[in-house]
């Protein structure tokens, strides 16, 4: 409750300042921040814009606060489109555990607007159109929201530049984005952007009340035919003691997988 | 229908011994598990079982697929082994096809295992293969059936042609068997004069995603998988099987929250008039309830079914379904589902559920129950008045 209120109170001080300065030089600089982090974001979308299309195995490993954990098997399958209204198609192919092997997730990414999801159960042989309006919940069991997991096109989020910012050896821009989606867990995320490789470093995410709840660092980040591809993916969530890591192996690009592979007739035969 | 069944049989076989010797192109998995099933009521019929009903179960998957990933060979056999009813104890090849993707075309050749439609409460439009009502504990178990499939997927949708071939006559519980009728259901089957055992049967499947919704519609024309049961002699019943033609719709809505759903059929055959049925409902799932990880769903479906006399019996004729469902959202992907089926018109009730959890790598239980709140002497479901179980399942997956 107190924290609430010294949220709101922020809120206001906030509102009372961009009134005040609504018209003077720091309007523009706001304006130019909001420029700068667009660019830096777009930056970070063109450095990876034709890779066509990729394919990775990942080992999820979730730990809860008693530090024991368990482990899933996947594999990511990725088609890019290059359109601003459509965003890729991807598929997550589940091997282990074992009961659950061959169960697949199909997602059709959308700019506005929700993206379309299947899902397929192997036992019952049935391919089920899903809801993805559940953005906020977690991405089979692990500290993974559905909204990290999906697609992050450039056109669902506002940016704005915050600062510039050690990451470990590297340097990085800070930038803020606000999903523009409805029914985001976030109010709004920190990225870490290497200046020099574009990529991201780090993800601080902060829930609808404003506290920063989970941490998302990359590491091991190598070139892959003109591409970056990260070895682990960490997220740490602040609130619940839990983690989640991802530990990517056998990056492949131009694997020749076709528009046919993504639709919701060939999950059944999936291999 | 033995001799493909034997044919693929030993396809199965080798196929088990070349696993061994090229363990890298082929994959092996499956599941064994142990069933225990707990009737409280002692059963209608003499010679039933007592309480207690115990089963072990074996499903051995094998597949191969080519380098190109182009073609693809898949055996998936079943079968249980019961501790009182012989007749439960059966062995069904569930899948055994070779396949095979063309530039613009899939064929399948085999047994394989199709599943049409979107309802949670009934599966009306589903039709290629026979249920497999031994398996009283899973709504999904089918029979594999023996099949030559072409499909190809486009921008207008996905159509698939298929012709089928081996008839997979309805198998019933033995005389020790609960869940069974009356009296024991004969082997041998009457079909109708079109319709022999052998007749081949056709089906047309086009399905498309437009937005919001998934369209499916669908046509079949065979022996129909549903039969007349007619009494013989006093102590026996005989499945009596038509010739028939169906044509479905399976429309589902999706929207934030709510799945809307729709499923329809119209049905002649050459033994009775022409039918209609449908079930139509929602799902409503609350994301995150209170707070937790967890979702919460609500089902709620209504069934109609229009069927005359000499058709084969349905529990679905007006009849309500609602029922919940709960997703933990965990890294043990605990689930439960409770649901309730009434009777419009004479009040028979009965309810389901079921809990699943994985209870370590590899090793799942599900524990489920159903039992019939009221029932009325002139419902099908009358005859299974003193079948309530509680049933608990274990599965090691390999």
């Amino acid at each position: 409750m107190l924290h609430q209120l010294q949220q709101n109170k922020r809120a206001l001080h906030a509102l009372a300042f961009s009134a005040v300065f609504a018209l003077s030089p720091l309007a523009v600089l706001a304006e130019d921040a909001v420029k700068k982090g667009y660019e830096i974001a777009k930056a970070s979308d063109i450095s990876d814009s034709g890779f066509g299309d990729s394919i990775a195995s990942a080992k999820m490993i979730l730990t809860n606060k008693a530090g024991q954990s368990t482990t899933r098997e996947m594999e990511f399958r990725t088609l890019e489109r290059t359109s601003d209204k459509v965003g890729d198609k991807s598929l997550s192919i589940f091997s282990t555990p074992a009961d659950i092997r061959g169960t697949a997730v199909l997602s059709h990414a959308k700019i506005k607007g929700n993206d379309k999801q299947w899902i397929y159960l192997p036992a019952a042989k049935r391919v089920k159109r899903i809801s993805s309006s559940n953005k906020s919940g977690p991405f089979v069991g692990s500290e993974f929201s559905y909204e990290d997991i999906t697609a992050q096109e450039l056109g669902k989020f506002t940016y704005k530049w915050i600062k510039t910012d050690a990451c470990g050896s590297a340097k990085c821009e800070v930038i803020e984005r606000v999903p523009t989606y409805k029914n985001s867990g976030y109010s709004r995320q920190l990225v870490w952007v290497n200046t020099k490789t574009k990529q991201s470093e780090r993800i601080h995410f902060f829930d609808r009340a404003g506290n920063h709840v989970k941490t998302l660092t990359w590491a091991g980040y190598k070139k892959y035919n003109g591409f970056w591809r990260w070895k682990k993916m960490s997220m740490i969530n602040h609130r619940n003691g839990k983690s989640t890591e991802l530990i990517f192996s056998g990056w492949k690009f131009g694997t020749g997988l076709r528009d046919r592979d993504f639709k919701s007739s060939a999950l059944e035969n999936l291999k | 229908m033995t001799s493909i069944f034997r044919c693929l049989m030993i396809i199965y076989a080798s196929l088990i011994i070349t696993s061994t010797v090229r363990a890298d192109s082929i994959d092996f998995s499956g599941y064994i598990g142990a069933d225990l099933s707990y009737f409280p009521n002692t059963g209608l019929y003499p010679g039933q079982l007592g309480d207690l009903q115990y089963s072990l179960v074996l499903a051995p998957e094998i597949n191969w697929q080519s380098d190109s990933g182009n073609t693809q060979i898949n055996v998936l056999a079943f079968g249980r082994i019961d501790s009182s009813d012989t007749k439960r104890q059966h062995i069904d090849l569930r899948e055994g096809y070779l396949r095979h993707e063309f530039d613009d075309f899939t064929a399948l050749i085999g047994v394989n295992k199709v599943f049409w439609g979107v309802a949670e409460s009934r599966r009306l439009v589903d039709i290629i293969n026979q249920v497999d009502q031994l398996e009283y504990t899973d709504n999904d178990a089918r029979l594999g059936q023996p099949m030559l499939t072409i499909s190809t997927d486009q921008d207008w949708g996905a159509l698939s042609g298929f012709l089928m071939t081996g008839f997979r006559k309805l198998e019933f519980a033995g005389t020790k068997g609960r869940l069974r009728l009356p009296y024991p259901v004969s082997d041998s089957a009457v079909f109708s004069h079109t319709s022999r055992e052998k007749a081949k049967d056709y089906a047309l499947r086009y399905y498309n995603s437009f937005g919001d919704f998934d369209l499916g519609l669908s046509t079949f024309n065979g022996t129909s998988r549903e039969a007349v049961l007619k009494p013989v002699g006093g102590n026996s019943f005989q499945p009596n099987y038509s010739r028939i033609t169906q044509t479905g719709l399976d429309l589902q809505y999706t929207g934030d929250s709510t799945l809307l759903k729709l499923e329809a059929i119209t049905r002649s055959g050459d033994d009775f008039k022409r039918f209609e049925a449908m079930v139509a409902g929602l799902e409503y799932t609350i994301y995150q309830v209170a707070d937790t990880d967890a979702d919460l769903g609500f089902i709620a479906e209504y069934n109609y079914d229009n069927r005359g006399t000499n058709t084969p019996q349905t529990i679905f004729q007006k009849d309500a379904f609602v029922g919940g469902r709960w997703v933990a959202n965990d890294s043990e992907d605990t689930s439960a589902v409770l649901g309730m089926l009434i009777d419009l018109d004479d009040g028979t009730r009965s309810f389901q559920g079921e809990f699943n959890r994985r209870l370590a790598n590899g090793l799942s239980l599900k524990m489920q129950f159903r039992a019939l709140g009221y029932s009325n002497a002139t419902n099908a479901q009358d005859a299974f008045r003193r079948d309530d179980f509680l049933a608990i399942s274990l599965k090691h997956f390999f």
